[in-house]
């Protein structure tokens, strides 16, 4: 939630429901609309990726698949399986 | 809203669910657990033993990075000795970075690192060398680095060659192999191959019963310097990658399916036919063939009209002594 004040009265209130999600490998970054607070496998599901096959980092702390996230997080997915 | 899981042991945050182990765990025990199940492997299938030397290929990817840093842990407690080698095949961009990552990771476990630099001893790059001979650079790749890593081990008379392979790695080529009735191969797919002596060198697999998802794991909560970058010649859509997704539908379903298949194989290994195929030694460089000359100099001399393994074994000696480790 985004709380717009001028002179210390609420003026506005916008709800930004977005996480930034960074994929790696690639470099590719998506923005999921999660409306509020949603679990890593939530989130997963959205994005049409298993949970087994990612893991989820915020901040660079490790998250497993029953923590949340929340608007406004920003992450990195890695991909498990690597090539090569 | 809650917290997220605790960890099953000390009742601090999880950050791994092992499902099939029915275990969560906090990032000190699940660093823990990955390092167990290595230093089990070591000891179930008799890795390396007191005194040897091992070499580590390291690639900068996760898997190497996982083992390097594991084995530099449990090389004091084993008692072995443990090398680091790079192998630089001159790919651009992704060669140099995967370059100073692997420096970074030396440093950061406190073990020597040889860099082998292709285009150093040879005068070609492998996409180069790739292009000359008129092969795919995947397949010129695969026997460079096979050749490089049995020379550095041989040099440095290591008694094994610990290779990154995970659990998931081994089970899709027992799949494929399996697949195209290649029962031979499957017999070289166990946690260990042995040596020839003067020829070649036995690889290990200490990640055999870890799974790639707890490989990745294990760097990015240990900290250890790794790259996750692809190789760019690296192909989606190969029988191997599909088998692999088949696999984890399966391992959905089925949490341990692929643990269990791996520790079963291990115990039927000597039941599949072995390899038939006679060895001899190289002509032109003295290691492992299987005809008059080894892949490495038969490459070598269509591309460059001399083979080079001898070259390639003499400058390897160099950077031994170079860098005090014979
Ligand atoms: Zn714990
Ligand atoms: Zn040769």
């Amino acid at each position: 939630m985004l709380l717009v004040v001028v002179e210390g009265s609420v003026v506005g209130v916008f709800v930004v429901g977005r996480v930034r999600v960074r994929m790696v490998p690639g470099g590719d970054v998506v923005e999921v609309d999660v409306g509020g607070v949603v679990s890593v496998r939530e989130l997963l599901r959205r994005l049409g990726l298993s949970v087994q096959g990612y893991v989820v980092v915020r901040g660079g702390e490790v998250l497993t698949e029953e923590d949340v996230v929340s608007p406004g997080d920003e992450l990195e997915v890695y991909r498990v399986a690597s090539g090569g | 809203m809650h917290q997220g899981v605790k960890c099953s042991i000390c009742g601090e945050k999880a950050v791994a669910i092992i499902r099939y182990a029915r275990l969560r765990l906090c990032k000190r025990h699940f660093l823990e657990f990955v390092e167990r199940k290595v230093e089990r492997a070591i000891r179930r299938y008799g890795l390396v033993g007191r005194g040897d030397r091992v070499v580590v290929a390291v690639s900068g990817g996760k898997d190497s990075s996982t083992l390097a840093s594991i084995l530099a842990k449990l090389s004091g407690k084993l008692g072995y000795k443990l090398y680091l080698l790079y192998i630089d095949l001159g790919i651009p961009v992704y060669s140099k970075a995967n370059r100073e990552k692997v420096v970074e990771l030396s440093k950061t476990i406190g073990k020597p690192l040889i860099v082998v630099d292709v285009k150093e001893v040879l005068g070609l790059t492998v996409p180069e060398l790739a292009f000359k001979v008129r092969r795919p650079v995947c397949s010129v790749c695969g026997v460079v680095k096979r050749y490089i890593m049995n020379a550095v081990a041989v040099e440095l008379k290591a008694s094994a060659l610990a290779m990154g392979h995970n659990l998931d790695d081994l089970v899709a080529y027992v799949l494929k192999e399996f697949f195209n009735q290649n029962l031979e191969q499957i017999s070289k797919l166990g946690p260990r191959t042995g040596s020839v002596e003067g020829l070649a060198v036995g690889r290990i697999r200490p990640l055999y019963e870890v799974y790639e998802r707890e490989s990745l794991l294990y760097v990015l909560l240990s900290r250890t310097p790794f790259l996750p970058d692809e190789c760019p010649h690296v192909r989606r859509g190969t029988m191997e990658f599909k088998i692999k997704e088949l696999l984890d539908s399966l391992e959905e379903s089925f949490p341990g399916i692929k643990f269990g298949l791996m520790r079963r194989l291990a115990k039927n290994l000597e039941s599949y036919p072995k390899p038939s195929q006679k060895l001899s030694r190289c002509k032109a460089c003295g290691l492992i063939a299987s005809g008059e000359l080894c892949s490495f100099c038969k490459i070598t001399k269509q591309a460059l009209g001399e083979p080079m393994g001898a070259r390639v074994r003499e400058y390897i000696r160099r950077k031994i002594l170079e860098l005090g480790l014979d």
